[in-house]
């Protein structure tokens, strides 16, 4: 059971009107890495793991959506209202004539979301590898986003997002550290 | 619209979504934390402690701008204020 | 302000917790550079090195921010905290 609360995680400001930018950020919200990707492997994965990191894997899943709230939002402000030719000119005509200015889980290449970037090996130790990588390839993409403009408010908001992903791995590396941990040596705490 | 509710675009609003956008995520950092650290007993007090904080000002901000959650877990005047408040992408 | 500053300006005993802090949040390296490249040559890649990448295991107390600082920063603990400023307008950024 899931409850909705009707606010962001953090402030998303865009400052610009730059409506390239939001077809760049399609990339964290259908691609491989992205945000979509996140949630939904942890929340699959966490049926078949011990119990001791059912919680994190729940946990981070959720935050996840709520950082794919945030990306939405991000392109809903950059789309909502642009003219055909402003889409067109923005590279987002192949986008415009499949969706109008739907948002649609593909990422910044227009390729659809698919349940093929997400592993579930049923492995602990492999799973948890595939999610320590899934957090730095996604703190890479929010790098290479950040590149991608100046537009302050936006960068601001893409820092906290990339933030977000070193905390992560850094709990899938402690979840990693638990489960190897020998019984009763209590080597980690 | 209920005429107590306040508008969703006055500086107040803003600092005061902050505000609880801040207890929020610090409770998200400890709770984190707190799966992979189950038996910090300073951090889960402090868990405890903020979630009492954040209960009230939740409590402060729903009186004045409406419901924050869904499924009862928020109370409503009338009209139904669920679907009369804004949306977080449009704030 | 309740924090210790940037994890590269620590000392090792400057937080709690025994854990290294004496690391550079950005590592460098510089790339081949062909005889007949079509284009001017970047002399020097940076690339992130976060501090999750020094820490095995988060030591208790660590210091930490105000929740409005933490939401601010990402995250409630200084000692995570990594910066990372955007290369738009920076041109080649050749070493100097």
């Amino acid at each position: 059971m899931w409850v909705y609360e009707k606010k962001l995680q953090y402030p998303v400001r865009v400052g610009k009107c730059d409506i390239g930018m939001a077809k760049l950020l399609l990339e964290q919200y259908g691609g491989a890495d992205g945000e979509l990707a996140a949630a939904l492997r942890y929340m699959n994965q966490r049926y078949t793991i011990p119990d001791k990191v059912i919680g994190l894997l729940t946990d981070i899943s959720t935050e996840e959506f709520a950082h794919l709230e945030m990306i939405a939002t991000m392109v809903f402000k950059l789309t909502k209202d642009a003219t055909v030719e402003e889409l067109r000119a923005n590279g987002l005509a192949p986008h415009y004539v499949a969706h109008d200015s739907a948002l649609f889980y593909e990422n910044a290449s227009g390729v659809p979301f698919t349940a093929a970037y997400i592993q579930a090996k049923g492995d602990p130790i492999a799973d948890l590898y595939e999610d320590i990588a899934a957090e730095e390839k996604a703190r890479a993409t929010y790098q290479w986003l950040i590149d991608m403009t100046d537009d302050v408010d936006l960068q601001d908001s893409l820092k906290f997002l990339r933030e977000r992903e070193i905390i992560h791995s850094l709990r899938f590396r402690e979840a990693v550290e638990i489960l190897k941990d020998e019984q009763g040596k209590r080597t980690v705490f | 619209m209920n005429e107590v509710m306040k508008p969703h675009c006055d500086q107040e609003f803003y600092d005061l979504l902050e505000k609880l956008q801040a207890l929020d995520f610090t409770l998200v950092e400890l709770n984190l934390y707190l799966d992979t650290h189950p038996e910090d007993l300073n951090a889960i007090k402090q868990f405890n402690q903020l979630a009492l904080e954040r209960r009230n000002l939740a409590d402060h901000f729903q009186k004045l701008y409406g419901p924050l959650q869904n499924f009862g877990h928020s109370f409503s005047r009338y009209p139904w204020e669920w679907v009369n408040v804004p949306w977080p992408w449009q704030v | 302000m309740n924090y210790c500053p940037r994890p590269q300006q620590l000392s090792k005993s400057a937080c709690k917790g025994g854990i290294d802090l004496n690391f550079t949040q950005e590592k460098t390296y510089t790339p081949f550079i062909g005889p007949f490249d079509p284009c001017p040559p970047i002399l020097t890649k940076t690339f992130s090195t976060p501090p999750q990448l020094y820490m095995r295991f988060q030591p208790p107390n660590l210091p930490q921010f105000s929740p409005q600082e933490a939401l601010r920063h990402g995250t409630l603990w200084p000692a995570l905290y990594s910066p990372y400023e955007s290369r738009w307008g920076k041109g080649r950024q050749t070493n100097e």
